[in-house]
């Protein structure tokens, strides 16, 4: 196997993307996801999909983000709708599964149910990503993100019904979580990195 | 037959909605309050698109998006004054 | 009774159990951080299928603000349950005895004897 060293040096220069103030013209460019989210806001609200709707919908789209401008963040999302999709059908199935698992936990043990807070650290460095997985893990069986320790990349789980090997079984589901998350929407070097650390973990 | 469905939900809803309630009364702390308060929320949501499912008018539509937006909002500022409150003690 | 009322029927019950599964837990529970999960998991389940279950019976053009609704859910919830969870646990109104295993409370206790 070749040393990846220089080509992922090389990536990460070029994946790593600074937001620039001096060309307004990539900055519109940047803001325009936001504004489409917004039309498309705009129109599920009125249920009319013609021109017209759409046309005021883009007004107001572009007023919102000129009156209200979010704050800029550098970021560099790929997205791969193929994944994305699977991570939605589980995300999906999870909420099921979690319900099942709540409700029996409410009727069964009720008030004398067990809980841990387990401390999960992160592989990717992204504030997207740690977003998205944070959420993710909210919706994950008997969990949910207390506490997001930023700058170390840490997330603070608490864990419902844990038995003794809690802490190895959540730290292994957050990062299962990040690892789907990141082959969604991650860049290529991230998705490398989760890969290698999924691999010494099991391996 | 329909009507039944839509009876049996709107009842289990209000069963649902009652125990919220009971949680909002005997609270024990704000949270426990805001959370009871949210989760009644949500249930007068459902109520609402029950309600519009039943009579196949979803005129309605604005009142639900609008009642589950507040609801967060209400909720997250809630919470946050209590944890500024917290943290001045 | 069409497929479609089934299928309907099907989605409206289901929500509805599993809201009240959820105001259930939010009852037996013994504190805020285990009543968060009660609260923010099956009702977002609940409301998207009793969403789907209605929809079924409206015109697309009221559908489609059902789709907001279920995805104003499914976002709000994580968000709310991990502020009011931070918020409890810094009020001290998680119960320390039903916790197994605590890693926040050291680091807690790091912090206040940085910040004194």
């Amino acid at each position: 196997m070749v040393d990846p060293e220089p080509r992922h040096r090389q990536r990460r220069t070029r994946g790593e993307h600074v937001v620039s103030r001096r060309y307004p013209i990539g900055r519109a460019v940047r803001r325009l996801p936001m504004l489409g989210w917004l039309v498309l806001v705009w129109l599920l609200l009125w249920g009319t999909y013609d021109p017209g709707t759409a046309f005021f919908g883009i007004v107001v789209g572009v007023l919102v983000i000129w009156f209200f401008p979010a704050p800029p963040i550098a970021t560099d999302i790929r997205l791969r709708p193929l994944r994305l999709g699977q991570l939605v059908l589980f995300l999906a199935w999870d909420l099921v599964v979690s319900t099942g698992r709540v409700a029996f936990e409410a009727i069964v043990r009720g008030p004398r149910v067990r809980a841990s807070i387990v401390a999960v650290t992160l592989v990717t460095d992204s504030d997207h990503l740690m977003a998205m997985v944070a959420n993710a893990v909210s919706l994950a069986p008997g969990n949910f993100v207390l506490q997001i320790d930023r700058a170390n990349r840490i997330c603070y789980v608490y864990a419902l019904g844990a038995g003794e090997h809690a802490t190895e079984r959540v730290r292994r589901e957050v990062l299962g979580w990040e690892r789907r998350v990141v082959h969604a929407v991650g860049t290529g070097e991230q998705v490398r990195m989760v890969d290698r650390n999924h691999r010494s973990e099991v391996g | 037959m329909m009507g039944v469905v839509f009876a049996i939900t709107f009842g289990l809803l209000c069963l649902a909605g009652l125990l919220s309630l009971v949680r909002l009364l005997l609270g024990r702390g704000t949270l426990d309050r805001i959370v009871a308060l949210d989760v009644f929320i949500t249930l007068i949501v459902a109520a609402t698109c029950v309600g519009m499912g039943r009579n196949e008018d979803g005129s309605n539509v604005a009142l639900a998006a609008a009642f589950a937006l507040l609801a967060f909002i209400g909720s997250v500022s809630a919470a946050r004054l209590v944890e500024k409150k917290e943290s001045h003690r | 009774m069409s497929w479609l009322d089934l299928f309907s029927a099907v989605c409206l019950i289901a929500g509805a159990v599993s809201c009240l599964f959820g105001a259930i837990g939010l009852l037996t529970f013994p504190d805020v951080a285990a009543r968060l999960q009660a609260a923010t998991k099956p009702q977002t389940l609940g409301l998207v299928l009793i969403l789907l279950g209605s929809a079924v019976h409206l015109e697309v053009r009221y559908a489609s603000g059902l789709i907001l609704v279920g995805l104003f859910q499914a976002i709000t919830a994580p968000v709310l349950a991990q502020l009011v969870g931070r918020a409890a646990y810094r009020a001290g109104s998680v119960r320390r005895d039903t916790l197994d295993a605590d890693h926040l409370a050291r680091r807690i206790e790091h912090e206040r004897g940085r910040t004194l």
